[in-house]
């Protein structure tokens, strides 16, 4: 992971107006994000929180209300750079009545590749998501799970930098998740950045490096997935073979430095607990909280001094 | 060019003044420096929103100010729409309820604009003004102002800096133009184009107005310029791959998901096999000119049905089904998702257009062909049983047939008149008969020296009014495709050519102190043509003689009884002459009393080669009434003419009186290819389905689908049945009044002449009409000319669409095509396709 900025958006706003231009929905509030190269980086966030909203206003797909979102430091409305963009789409919005292959080769053509390298990829991707067996039906026939492979294919037609995906897991069976969380990965190692949306959490914990928890638009949480997890006030020990009294010994030993509530449970302590937490915090004192990261960002600045 | 004549006419009523006069040959009036005129022609040429030159150019002009000012029109809209919208304005404060102010008082001072009108109040002055003017005025001021500040506000808040420049350039633009109406006036270049005569004075308000109708265009321009800045930015980007790729899934959508090519197919299949079941031509002759006529209308029915439904549906199905997400992030143009549907349903068109196009013919071959044959068979077997009348009958029939499945080039001359005294003039005798033909026919009369006569070659304007110098037409005569290479005539051809210039360069040797050297060359020149000239003359003889030897051989052989032998000789001579030059003749006849009905009306055509003086006296022959007269000339009669020729007509029978125009009398070329120019017709259609897509494209950017093909259905209605009325509506030609007006004479049976009683419904009618029309008429700058591009009715009737009118066609189909296409994109560019 780099420090070259990918995505930057500052104070990025979106209100999605009625046709008499009256505010309906406030879906993302004063967003402040950024991106860096390499890494792999989580949306969360439960249903309605505004995942799908932010990566539709990175794609200029909308307009933001207010603030601005740039990609590879280029206002979102530039066409040119999405020619190192992947997008995958919440749901596979796909031509029904093309096939797999014309699919592929229909995007291919949209981007600066010769037709000898684009049908090089075509078949790659085809076998990559595990499609050879049925490249000519239409996608009509689809089911939605191939439709998703398809749709991440087309996500990667063009070798992208950047691949923004949206729920890529959803609708896909669990070998289906593990291969994309690993492919994910891959795209990883070979320097690319990538950000996804889900709140399928374990699988979100596997792999991110950095993810931003959304409640109702707002930004909750920012940071390391590992930072985030890790629970500063309580020490765990871990340890095999212990005998009774050798538990009873450590307790004493705790109980005279002071140490309290100790458990001897198995550690827990998960993103979806994280997420969990946050949610039924946010329900309860709603308004701006503030991220792991500007904590982070504090103390840099206190260390400055 | 009909299409592009079309424009400055409508244009012609954005303006109350009278349509504008070209300034020409009127300088002297002026009090400026003579070296300022051009400028100033330039000036009013660019700033005039009526004023045209009758060209190419002009359209291009007339074509720019319209599309300038819904440019201007479109970026006022656009930003008060943001304005509210984004709520900078609308919010209650003074200059809101200013606008809302004007929006009362428009109905208020239109209302008592028709109350005056139609005599129910008395006519109130203030100050020498109509009182109603002064409420019009306060309207008026109060639309600027909330228009102003509204649009002012909205761009300081949400305007990029390009937007502030367009603000300050459209006003900027209006003091120009205002100006430039002022100075104009002060010069007297306005009294003159006004056509006021020498007391009239124009006043500077007069002149400021005018002014204020020049900034119009003016601040369209500025506007346009910001919109082509942009546009061309976007062409900047546009990548054929990708037109390609999006044109391909145009073309699968429309085969896979609408099955629309195999639909119109079957439909074309299923007329085609009953066909000749309901159309029963009135006359025999007619039937090649019914089943060509309604085999192009079935083409392009089925074409621009296919595409109205098609086109609208595209995007707003994308956009809906979201599958626009993947297209648009990728490195796709907004454009490209415009111009590769369009370029996808074209394919499409082209494709079907050729099936259909090569069906036709087969089928017009297998129909009315076979008709001929059978017709002409039938001719010769009545002649041969001596069934004479009979037997003509239906050799005219096979004629008459076999003239329409061709391509005829006519060239058309310019027609002049001779009166009874023999004074030449512009139009005959106006006999007072009905004048519904295309165009208004003037007669001479029978037995005098009055005469019709067509010049062709470059001839002057028998149009140009009095004192003004002629007006040069350039009707020559294609002589090099009437003579052919190699034939006795051509040769003679050469032959004037050579002695015409031999003459000139001995003329030129007797100007007074030429240089030395240039009478060398003048005497090089000399006997070198002299003794080319000798050559061709030699040669010219020597066909001459051939073709005589050839005939005398035949005559030979003919009283020798070997009658084989005899016609082959025969045929070798008039190889080696041209053809006769084919003319084709339809004229009227207008009946005295005196004249005795149903006998025959007789003419008498003769033709002479102006430059070379040799006649050619023809016979005199019946007028045939309803039916094509035809004529052959001598080919030699063109030979030196250099494309000029005049032919004159004469009425021989007393007291009646012949009735022609222009284009009653042609010479024709050799026909072309019939298939081809069939396919040239249906190219016209192709046309029309090119705007269709445009449209309804456009149409799908920003509507639901159900709104977008209900849009287009009302584009290709109004432009193709209505459009005729669309632009007498917009000159406010019509008559029997507005809509309403109307809809109350409907109800009452009055009649459209008599002005109406009026009642508080009239008034009512009359003041929604006069708020409705100039909205109304709006719309004419925005429906297509559909019909100006349909060109089978002259396939139909046998003559051969030139390239030429192709070209015009294809530039008026890309006049509107282009425009669309091009908001299309802009529309796209500025909506969120995921909202
Ligand atoms: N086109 C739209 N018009 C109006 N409101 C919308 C629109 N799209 C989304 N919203 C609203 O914006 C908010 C955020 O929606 P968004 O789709 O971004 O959520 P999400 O985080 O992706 O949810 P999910 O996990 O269910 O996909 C929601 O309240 C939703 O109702
Ligand atoms: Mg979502």
């Amino acid at each position: 992971m780099s420090h070259e900025v990918i995505i930057e958006t500052r104070n990025l706003t979106k209100v999605y107006r009625d046709f008499w231009g009256r505010p309906k929905v406030q879906a993302l509030k004063a967003l402040d994000l950024r991106i860096h190269r390499g890494e792999i980086f989580g949306l969360l966030g439960p249903n309605g929180s505004g995942k799908t909203t932010t990566i539709k206003l990175l794609l200029g797909l909308l307009f933001p209300t207010d603030g601005e979102a740039l990609i590879f430091n280029e206002p979102t409305t530039n066409v040119a750079k999405n020619e190192r963009i992947g997008y995958l789409p919440e749901e596979s919005y796909l031509y029904k009545f093309l096939n797999a292959e014309e699919t592929l080769h229909f995007y291919g053509r949209l981007f600066k590749i010769s037709a000898a390298e684009r049908t090089k990829r075509v078949a790659h991707l085809i076998d990559l998501v595990g499609l050879s067996g049925a490249k000519h039906r239409q996608l009509r026939e689809y089911s939605k799970g191939m439709q998703r492979r398809i749709g991440l294919a087309q996500a990667l037609i063009n070798n992208p930098e950047l691949i923004l995906l949206d729920e890529p897991t959803s609708g896909l069976d669990p070998i289906g998740t593990s291969e994309i969380k690993s492919l994910i990965l891959e795209q990883r190692e070979q320097g690319k950045t990538i950000v996804l949306s889900g709140h399928l959490l374990a699988d979100m914990q596997d792999i991110c490096d950095r993810i931003a928890i959304l409640h109702r638009g707002e930004l909750k949480e920012l940071g390391k997935v590992s930072d985030l997890l890790t629970v500063q006030d309580v020490t765990q020990i871990k340890a095999r073979n212990l005998t009774p009294n050798a538990i009873a010994e450590i307790q004493d030993v705790i109980r005279r430095h002071g140490g309290e509530n100790m458990s001897v449970d198995h550690p827990t302590t998960t993103l979806e607990e994280l997420f969990l937490r946050i949610v039924q915090e946010s329900e309860l004192h709603p308004g701006r909280r503030k991220v792991a990261e500007d904590a982070a960002r504090d103390q840099a600045v206190l260390a400055k001094r | 060019m009909s299409g592009f004549l079309t424009l400055p006419l409508l244009w012609a009523q954005a303006g109350a003044a009278a349509p504008a006069r070209p300034p020409a040959g009127a300088a002297p009036v002026l009090n400026i420096p003579p070296q300022w005129i051009p400028a100033l022609k330039w000036l009013y040429l660019s700033g005039d929103p009526t004023f045209t030159t009758n060209d190419l150019f002009g359209g291009f002009l007339t074509w720019l100010k319209a599309v300038s000012l819904l440019c201007l029109i479109a970026w006022i809209v656009s930003w008060l729409v943001i304005g509210v919208k984004e709520r900078v304005v609308g919010q209650g404060r003074w200059y809101d309820y200013i606008g809302v102010l004007a929006l009362l008082l428009t109905p208020v001072s239109v209302l008592l604009r028709v109350l005056e009108s139609v005599h129910r109040i008395p006519v109130y002055t203030v100050m020498g003004t109509h009182l109603t003017a002064y409420t019009a005025l306060a309207c008026v001021l109060a639309y600027l102002i909330w228009i102003e500040i509204a649009i002012g506000r909205t761009i300081k808040k949400l305007g990029r800096p390009l937007d502030v420049a367009v603000l300050i350039g459209v006003h900027l633009a209006l003091v120009f133009g205002m100006a430039a109406g002022v100075i104009l006036q002060r010069i007297g270049f306005l009294a003159l184009i006004m056509g006021a005569g020498p007391n009239v004075q124009i006043s500077t308000l007069q002149g400021l107005i005018y002014g204020v109708r020049m900034s119009g265009t003016f601040m369209g321009y500025i506007v346009f310029a910001r919109i082509a800045i942009r546009c061309l930015n976007e062409l900047w980007g546009v990548r054929g791959r990708r037109l390609y790729s999006i044109g391909v899934l145009s073309w699968h959508e429309a085969n896979r998901r609408m099955w629309a090519p195999w639909v119109v197919l079957t439909v074309f299949l299923l007329v085609l096999a009953f066909t000749h079941w309901f159309l029963q031509p009135p006359r025999a002759a007619e039937m090649g000119r019914l089943y060509v006529g309604t085999l192009s209308l079935l083409c392009s029915i089925l074409l621009t049905v296919m595409i109205t439904v098609l086109a609208p549906l595209s995007l707003p199905t994308d956009i809906q089904q979201q599958t626009i997400y993947t297209v648009v992030s990728k490195p796709t143009r907004r454009l490209e998702l415009i111009w590769g549907r369009m370029l996808g349903y074209m394919a499409l068109v082209t494709v079907l257009m050729l099936v259909f196009g090569g069906i036709s013919l087969a089928y017009l071959w297998k129909t009315v062909y076979t008709t001929i044959e059978t017709t002409e068979a039938q001719a010769l077997k009545a002649k041969k049983e001596n069934r004479l009348t009979e037997a003509k009958l239906l050799t005219e029939q096979a004629q008459q047939l076999r003239t329409r499945m061709q391509a005829r080039y006519p060239v058309m001359g310019s027609l002049a008149f001779l009166d009874s005294r023999g004074t030449p003039h512009a139009m005959g005798i106006d006999v007072g008969q009905d004048q519904s033909m295309r165009q208004p026919r003037s007669h001479i009369e029978g037995a005098t020296p009055s005469a019709a006569i067509w010049s062709f070659g470059v001839v002057p304007d028998p149009f140009t009014r009095p004192g003004q110098p002629p007006i040069p037409l350039d009707r020559r005569i294609p002589v090099s495709s009437f003579l052919q290479e190699g034939t006795i005539e051509s040769a003679l051809d050469r032959v004037y050519a050579l002695q015409m210039q031999i003459d000139a360069d001995k003329q030129a040797k007797t100007q007074a102190n030429l240089p030395a050297s240039r009478v060398s060359q003048l005497d090089a020149a000399i006997t070198r043509n002299q003794a080319e000239l000798d050559r061709l003359r030699a040669e010219y003889d020597s066909l001459r003689k051939r073709a005589d030897d050839f005939l005398a051989q035949s005559a030979k052989a003919q009283q020798a009884g070997h009658l084989d032998e005899a016609r082959q000789l025969k045929l070798e001579a008039t190889k080696l002459s041209s053809p006769d030059l084919l003319v084709e003749m339809s004229f009227n006849v207008y009946r005295t009393t005196k004249g005795k009905v149903g006998e025959p009306v007789y003419a008498e055509i003769t033709a002479v080669n102006p430059r070379t003086g040799r006649e050619y006296l023809g016979d005199v022959f019946a007028v045939k009434e309803y039916y094509t007269n035809r004529a052959k000339l001598p080919a030699w009669l063109l030979a030196g003419s250099n494309g000029a020729l005049r032919i004159e007509i004469r009425c021989m029978t007393p007291t009646q009186y012949l009735g022609m125009a222009e284009s009653d009398l042609y010479l024709l070329l050799p026909p072309g290819n019939f298939g081809f120019n069939y396919m040239k017709g249906l190219f016209g259609i192709w046309l029309q389905a090119m705007v269709l897509t445009a449209i309804g494209v456009c149409a799908g950017t920003f509507l639901s689908w159900p709104v977008a093909l209900l849009t287009t259905i009302f584009f290709f209605v109004a432009g193709e049945l209505a459009f005729a009325f669309l632009v007498d509506f917009s000159r406010q030609a019509i008559m029997g009044g507005g809509p309403f007006e109307s809809l109350i004479r409907l109800v009452t049976h009055d009649n459209q002449m008599s002005d109406l009683t009026p009642t508080a419904g009239v008034v009512l009618a009359k003041t929604l009409d006069s708020l409705v029309m100039p909205l109304m008429s709006m719309i004419v700058y925005l429906v297509p000319n559909f019909q100006a591009l349909d060109v089978t009715n002259m396939v139909a009737d046998g003559f051969a669409v030139s390239w030429r009118l192709m070209g015009v066609n294809t530039l008026l189909a890309l006049a509107y095509a282009v425009p669309f296409s091009l908001a299309g994109y802009l529309i796209l560019k500025n909506r969120e396709v995921a909202a």
